[in-house]
C-alpha cells in the first residue's frame, strides 16, 4: 500500500538529524532577523523628504485643493494634499498627489495606491473620518471620484493638513495650487516645514489671491508593490529556502546512493519504484511546504505588526496581496524542492545533481539579464525560473502597479508556476523512467 | 519440496564482461545452501537478481513461484542482507528497521522482536555508523527477518566477525533452516561454510560448476593421494614414476603420490629396498574439492 511507502519514507526522512537541522534553518534564519529587524518602517529613505504647508484640524475635516502645475518633470516628485499626525518625518500621513511621472497616487508609508494618469491641473480631497482618510480626484471640482482609503489605526484628534511639495531631487522646485480650503476646527494660519530637515526654518511658500506657490526638494519614490513589506519579507524567507530547497531535495535520493546504497535495501523492500519515488516526493513537499510556509508567515506576520506600530493598518489577511507572498514562496520552495529530487534522481551524485539544479534555475535567468528585454523574456518563460513570478505581488493586487522601465516580461503568476510544474514533471518522469530502467 | 528460490538461466553482462552466464539453480527449504565462488564469481550479482534489483539480460529468478518484482509485501517473502553497511550511518538502529518495517507494513512490535533476536537490543538506539560490523552483521540479519519470510539470502554474512560472531552466525543460520525456513548464505570462502552448509551451488565466472551435496562434492572431486617420507627422494621418485604414477615433492623429504595404490607402492619400495618412514592415505578437505573445482 502506498500509505506504508509514504509512511516509511517520512521515518526515513526524519531520521538524520542534520536533515531535520537544514530544513529548519530558514524557520530559525527568518524568526531570528525578524526580532533582529525591530522596525523596517523607519521614515524612508534620506531622499523621503517634502515641503508641507499646513495647519492644524481636530477631528474629522477635509482639505480641498487644485494643483494647477508643477515645475518638476521627475518620477518622483508630488505636489498634492495631505494629512499627517505631526511635522515629524516618522509621523503617519496619508497623502495624495499629482506625480509627474505617475499620475495621482494616494500615498502612506510605502503603501501607494492608483489614481488616474493624469498628470495636469487637478483637483484633489482627503477627507477624515476617524482613523479613515479617504482620497478623491477630480477634473473640474464637482464630478468627484475615490482614489483610496488609508487607515491609520490611532491617529489623535489633531493632526496636520495642508499642501506637499517634492521635487524628486535635492534641488528646490515649485508648484502652484489654488481653490485650497480646510474644514474642519482647528486655526487658519498657515506655516511650513520640510519634513526631512529638523528645524528647518520655513517661509518656503507664498499666498497670493487664492493662488499658493510652495518651493521644496525630496521626493516621493514609486514603490512597485502594493506592500512591498510582503514582498521583501517574503524574500527574504526565500533566500534562506532556496538552497535547503535544492540540498534537501537532491540528497533525500542521492544520500541512498551513496556509501552502502541505501537504496537497495529500500527497492527491495518496496519493488514497486514508482512508489517510492512518489512517496519521496510527498514526503519532501509536505515537510518542505510546511516549514517553508511557517517561515514566511512568521516573516510577514512580524513584518505586518511592524508596520501597524507605525500606525499604518495592515492588509488584510485574507487579500490575495497579502497572503501570496507567504503561500507563494512556500509554494515555490516545495516546487524547487521537487525538482530538485527529480534531478537528483537522475543523476544520483550529491555534487553534480546539486550544481545541475542550480545551472537549471539559475543560468536562464542570468543569461537572460544581460540580453536584451525582449530577447531576455523569450529565455526565461519556458525556462523554470518562470515559477519564480508566483511571489511577484503585482500579479495579485486590484490596484495597477506603477509604470516600470522596460525590462523582462516574465510569464503571469500562475502561469509561471505551470512552467515549473511541467519542468517538475519532466525531471520526475525522467527520473522515473530511469530508476525503472536502470538496475539499482 | 516446494522449491523456494528458482534461477532460470541468468546471464548478466556489465559492458564487455559476463558477471553471470546462464546459472540455473534451486533454493529447497529446511537446509542451508551455500553459495560459492571465488570473488568476482557472479554471487553478488546474482543474489541482485533475485531481488529484482539487477534486470537479467536473460532468464528468470523466481522467488516463492513468482518474480521479485511482483511481490507485494517482500518482506514476509524473502529476507535479505546484501551489504551490512547498507544503512543510514546517522540513523539510529532501532530506526532503520521501523522504517523497513513500516514499508511492508509489519507491525512495530516485530522490530523489537528482531532486535532481541539477534541481540541488539542494547544498542536499539545508537546511530548506525557508530555500530562495529559486528553489529551492523547482525542489523543486517534483523531486517532480513523482519518479515518472518520462508526464504532468508546472506551475502557474506561472517566478513568481519570475529571468533565468537562466526561461532553466533553459524548456529543462527542452522537454526533457521532447522525451522523449516530455505536458507541460502553466499561466500567466497569455503571454510565458512564447511560446517554450516547442507547443500552446495558452486559457481565460477558466472557459470554453474557444482550444484551438489557436501560429501558428493568432496567424493567427486577427490581422487586418492598417498603422501610418502622418505631421505631417498630422487630414487623414489623415478622408481614410482617408472610404475605409472604421478610423483610431486611437497616438502624436503615428502612425496605426494598419485595413482598407485598403497599396497602397490609398499610393495615396489620393499623390493628395491629403499627406506621410508611413513605412508598416509590423503583423502581431499573440501576446501581441496572447491579449490579443484573453481581452478
Amino acid at each position: 500500500m502506498f500509505w506504508h511507502v509514504f509512511r516509511a519514507e517520512w521515518t526515513k526522512f526524519w531520521s538524520v538529524p542534520a536533515r531535520v537541522l537544514v530544513l529548519f534553518t530558514p524557520l530559525v534564519a527568518t524568526v531570528v532577523l525578524s526580532l533582529l529587524v525591530v522596525d523596517v518602517v523607519e521614515g524612508g529613505s534620506p531622499m523621503f523628504s517634502y515641503r508641507l504647508v499646513h495647519q492644524p484640524v481636530t477631528g474629522d475635516g477635509t482639505v480641498v485643493a487644485r494643483v494647477v502645475a508643477q515645475d518638476s518633470h521627475e518620477a518622483s516628485a508630488a505636489a498634492g494634499i495631505i494629512m499627517k499626525e505631526s511635522t515629524a518625518r516618522t509621523a503617519p500621513y496619508a497623502a495624495l498627489f499629482v506625480s509627474p511621472g505617475r499620475g495621482v497616487r494616494m500615498h502612506t508609508f510605502r503603501l501607494e495606491l492608483g489614481g488616474s494618469a493624469s498628470t495636469g491641473a487637478r483637483w484633489l480631497k482627503l477627507t477624515r473620518t476617524g482613523d479613515v482618510i479617504t482620497g478623491y480626484e477630480s477634473a473640474d471640482g464637482t464630478t468627484w471620484s475615490q482614489v483610496g482609503t488609508i487607515t491609520l489605526r490611532g491617529l489623535p484628534a489633531r493632526v496636520e493638513a495642508g499642501l506637499l511639495v517634492a521635487s524628486g531631487t535635492r534641488t528646490d522646485t515649485s508648484a502652484r495650487f489654488d481653490n485650497v480650503s480646510v474644514f474642519g476646527s482647528g486655526s487658519a494660519s498657515w506655516s511650513d516645514t520640510d519634513v526631512g530637515v529638523p528645524g528647518d526654518p520655513g517661509g518656503r511658500f507664498t499666498e497670493n489671491a487664492d493662488e499658493f506657490t510652495v518651493t521644496g526638494s525630496g521626493a516621493f519614490p514609486p514603490f512597485d508593490a502594493y506592500d512591498p513589506h510582503l514582498a521583501d519579507s517574503g524574500v527574504v524567507a526565500f533566500l534562506f529556502g532556496l538552497p535547503v530547497a535544492i540540498g534537501l531535495g537532491v540528497v533525500f535520493v542521492t544520500s541512498e546512493y551513496g556509501r552502502g546504497m541505501t537504496i537497495r535495501t529500500t527497492f527491495a523492500a518496496v519493488p514497486r519504484r514508482g512508489r517510492v519515488l512518489a512517496a519521496k516526493a510527498l514526503v519532501l513537499a509536505t515537510a518542505v511546504f510546511a516549514v517553508e510556509f511557517t517561515a514566511c508567515a512568521f516573516m510577514i506576520v512580524r513584518t505586518l505588526s511592524n508596520v501597524e506600530r507605525n500606525g499604518i493598518a495592515p492588509a488584510s489577511y485574507l487579500d490575495q496581496a497579502a497572503y501570496m507572498p507567504v503561500v507563494g514562496t512556500a509554494l515555490l520552495l516545495t516546487a524547487i524542492a521537487l525538482l530538485s529530487l527529480g534531478i537528483g534522481a537522475i543523476v544520483r551524485r550529491s555534487a553534480g545533481a546539486i550544481g545541475l539544479a542550480m545551472a537549471v534555475l539559475l543560468v536562464p535567468a542570468i543569461l537572460a539579464e544581460n540580453l536584451p528585454p525582449r530577447i531576455g523574456t523569450w529565455v526565461v518563460r519556458p525556462a523554470p525560473v518562470s515559477g519564480f513570478s508566483i511571489v511577484e505581488v503585482h500579479d495579485f493586487q486590484t490596484i495597477p502597479p506603477p509604470p516600470r522601465p522596460p525590462s523582462l516580461e516574465y510569464l503571469p503568476a500562475w502561469a509561471g508556476f505551470a512552467v515549473l510544474c511541467a519542468w517538475i514533471a519532466v525531471a520526475l518522469g525522467g527520473a522515473l523512467w530511469l530508476l525503472r530502467r536502470r538496475d539499482a | 519440496m516446494h522449491a523456494t528460490i528458482e534461477a532460470r538461466g541468468l546471464r548478466k553482462r556489465y559492458g564487455g564482461t559476463v558477471a553471470v552466464d546462464g546459472l540455473s539453480f534451486t533454493v529447497l527449504p529446511g537446509r542451508v545452501t551455500g553459495f560459492v565462488g571465488p570473488n568476482g564469481a557472479g554471487k553478488s550479482t546474482t543474489l541482485r537478481m533475485i531481488l529484482g534489483l539487477d534486470t537479467p539480460d536473460e532468464g528468470t529468478a523466481l522467488v516463492s513461484g513468482q518474480p521479485y518484482a511482483a511481490l507485494r509485501t517482500p518482506l514476509r517473502e524473502v529476507g535479505a542482507l546484501l551489504d551490512a553497511e547498507a544503512v543510514h550511518p546517522r540513523q539510529r538502529t532501532r530506526t532503520h528497521l521501523l522504517w523497513l518495517a513500516r514499508s511492508n507494513g509489519l507491525p512495530r512490535r516485530r522490530v523489537d522482536d528482531v532486535l532481541e533476536l539477534v541481540g541488539l537490543a542494547a544498542v536499539a538506539k545508537r546511530r548506525a555508523g557508530r555500530l562495529s560490523l559486528g553489529m551492523k552483521q547482525r542489523l543486517g540479519i534483523a531486517a532480513a527477518l523482519l518479515g518472518d519470510p520462508p526464504v532468508l539470502m546472506f551475502d557474506e554474512p561472517v566478513n568481519g566477525l570475529d571468533l565468537e560472531g562466526i561461532q553466533w552466525m553459524r548456529g543462527f543460520l542452522k537454526r533457521l533452516a532447522g525451522e523449516g525456513r530455505a536458507v541460502l548464505v553466499a561466500s567466497h570462502l569455503m571454510s565458512e561454510l564447511e560446517h554450516t552448509a547442507d547443500h552446495l551451488v558452486v559457481i565460477g565466472r558466472g557459470r554453474l560448476l557444482a550444484d551438489t551435496s557436501v560429501p558428493d562434492l568432496v567424493a567427486a572431486a577427490s581422487r586418492e593421494r598417498l603422501v610418502l617420507r622418505t631421505d631417498q627422494r630422487s630414487a623414489v621418485m623415478t622408481l614410482l614414476a617408472n610404475a605409472g604414477a604421478t610423483v610431486a615433492a611437497t616438502d624436503r623429504d615428502l612425496l605426494t603420490i598419485e595413482g598407485l595404490d598403497g599396497e602397490r607402492v609398499v610393495a615396489l619400495l620393499t623390493e628395491r629396498g629403499l627406506p621410508f618412514s611413513e605412508v598416509a592415505r590423503h583423502r581431499a578437505s573440501l576446501e581441496e574439492a572447491y579449490m579443484e573445482l573453481t581452478a
